[in-house]
């Protein structure tokens, strides 16, 4: 089944399954904005509390970190109720749209950047923010000195988010409704795909996942590793 | 330039700062003797505005921007000398013009220009704290706080260093356990477990 699913998955890729691309093309884009969004938000606010004391920080710290392993199936229900038609936000009419996921697969991964991000900063060497502010540099500066210096630890947080939002399931179809050519994603296919009993093409969905995964992960990694090879001091 | 009244730091229960008074003129040259965990570093860092939580009261008759402390073992960032060494200017907001200007007399002060290109990572200790000590002095500061500033470098090394903070106008302290020969306009004040000890030469 491996090998007819491996050939039914470079099959779909040559010939351009519409449906596929549709949803190939979804599960990214909804991906990236909700892990763009929680980068923008998680890794300042990862900074600032890495940096600063003030009361609650370790409950927020805490949180944030039992939030990781929050179920997407949970996620999505808690978002249903709250996009839904009745729902506290059920005037956005947003549930059953690409961007319910969005907002659902935000809050899965902004746990995971914003911990990561204050994680690998509060390990830093504390000369790193020592030595930028003795040479004059302001609150902004010096958090974007530390930010370059644990650069791997940030990165594995958007990487561990982005592999989250790409493979996850619960939101998309609770929030999404796995509503084909509308809604539908990679991991909603390859469900639907296994529940008819279409076990080689729910398979090389898989594989085309993976080989996504593997493309934003390679272009991250260039981005941002290969000036920081054993630059360490 | 420097004037502390009843300072006192501690960690825990442990004092590790306890001066009462000491005064240090604008211009001045002090090294800062004692053992390790004297406290001398601590003095050094108070004065660089890196250590908040003291009692008493430390007037420093510069900015903080006017004050820069070089660690006894200097942390470079990632990157390039080069890097290293326009990050206090391009935290003053120079252009790139001006930031080379400034730097190419330090330059050549420590023998950078083969270095310039490098990555951090594959320069040894003493190559280290010459570029961190050009990307202090480059700033032109008006207090100048090193800590164990000869502690890597070789006695060549060592003659350039004593020549380029000989010709500074800042105020310097120097915190070092060796007894230093830098010339008669230094004078040496000694720390034990955190308190100054008598000048014998008084």
């Amino acid at each position: 089944m491996l090998r007819e699913g491996l050939l039914e998955a470079g099959r779909l890729i040559l010939s351009g399954d519409a449906r596929v691309f549709d949803a190939a093309l979804r599960t990214l884009w909804v991906s990236v904005a909700a892990v763009a969004i929680a980068a923008a938000v998680g890794i300042p606010l990862g900074c600032l509390v890495a940096r600063r004391e003030f009361p609650g920080r370790r409950a927020l710290i805490l949180c944030a970190r039992t939030a990781m392993a929050f179920p997407t199936a949970f996620i999505g229900i808690l978002c249903y109720s709250i996009f839904a038609r009745y729902g506290v936000l059920g005037d956005l009419k947003l549930i059953y749209t690409s961007w319910a996921i969005v907002a659902g697969e935000l809050l899965l991964a902004l746990p995971i950047v914003f911990s990561m991000t204050q994680g690998s900063l509060s390990g830093l060497d504390r000369r790193v923010a020592e030595t930028a502010r003795t040479l004059g540099a302001g609150p902004i500066r010096t958090s974007l000195a530390m930010l370059s210096e644990s650069r791997t630890g940030v990165l594995l947080g958007i990487l561990t988010a982005l592999a989250r939002c790409m493979t996850e399931l619960g939101i998309a179809v609770m929030v999404g409704g796995n509503i084909p050519g509308h809604t539908r994603t990679l991991a909603g296919a390859i469900v639907l795909e296994t529940s008819r009993g279409e076990y080689e093409r729910g398979l090389a969905m898989g594989l085309i996942l993976l080989l996504m995964a593997l493309g934003v992960t390679g272009i991250l990694v260039i981005l941002s590793f290969e000036r920081g090879k054993e630059d360490r001091t | 330039m420097i004037e502390i009244r009843d300072l006192v730091v501690e960690r825990g229960r442990r004092r590790i700062l306890d001066l009462p008074a000491l005064a240090v003129g604008a211009g001045d040259r002090v090294i800062v003797r004692g053992h390790n965990g004297s406290g001398k570093s601590t003095l050094l860092r108070v004065l660089a505005g890196l250590e908040r939580d003291h009692r008493g009261r430390v007037e420093v008759a510069a900015p903080l921007r006017g004050r820069v402390f070089v660690h006894q073992s200097p942390y470079l960032f990632r990157g390039r000398v080069k890097g290293n060494l326009h990050f206090g200017l391009r935290a003053r907001g120079l252009g790139r013009a001006e930031r080379e200007r400034r730097l190419a007399p330090w330059i050549a002060a420590f023998s950078l220009e083969a270095l310039m290109g490098r990555r951090v990572g594959g320069l040894s200790g003493g190559e280290k704290r010459r570029v961190a000590l050009a990307r202090a002095l480059v700033l032109e500061p008006a207090l100048l706080l090193l800590d164990e500033p000869f502690s890597d470098l070789d006695a060549g090394r060592n003659r350039e260093l004593a020549g380029v903070l000989g010709g500074l106008d800042a105020t310097i302290l120097i915190a070092s356990p060796r007894p230093l020969e830098l010339g008669a306009d230094w004078r040496e004040i000694t720390l034990d477990a955190g308190r100054l000890l008598p000048d014998p030469t008084a």
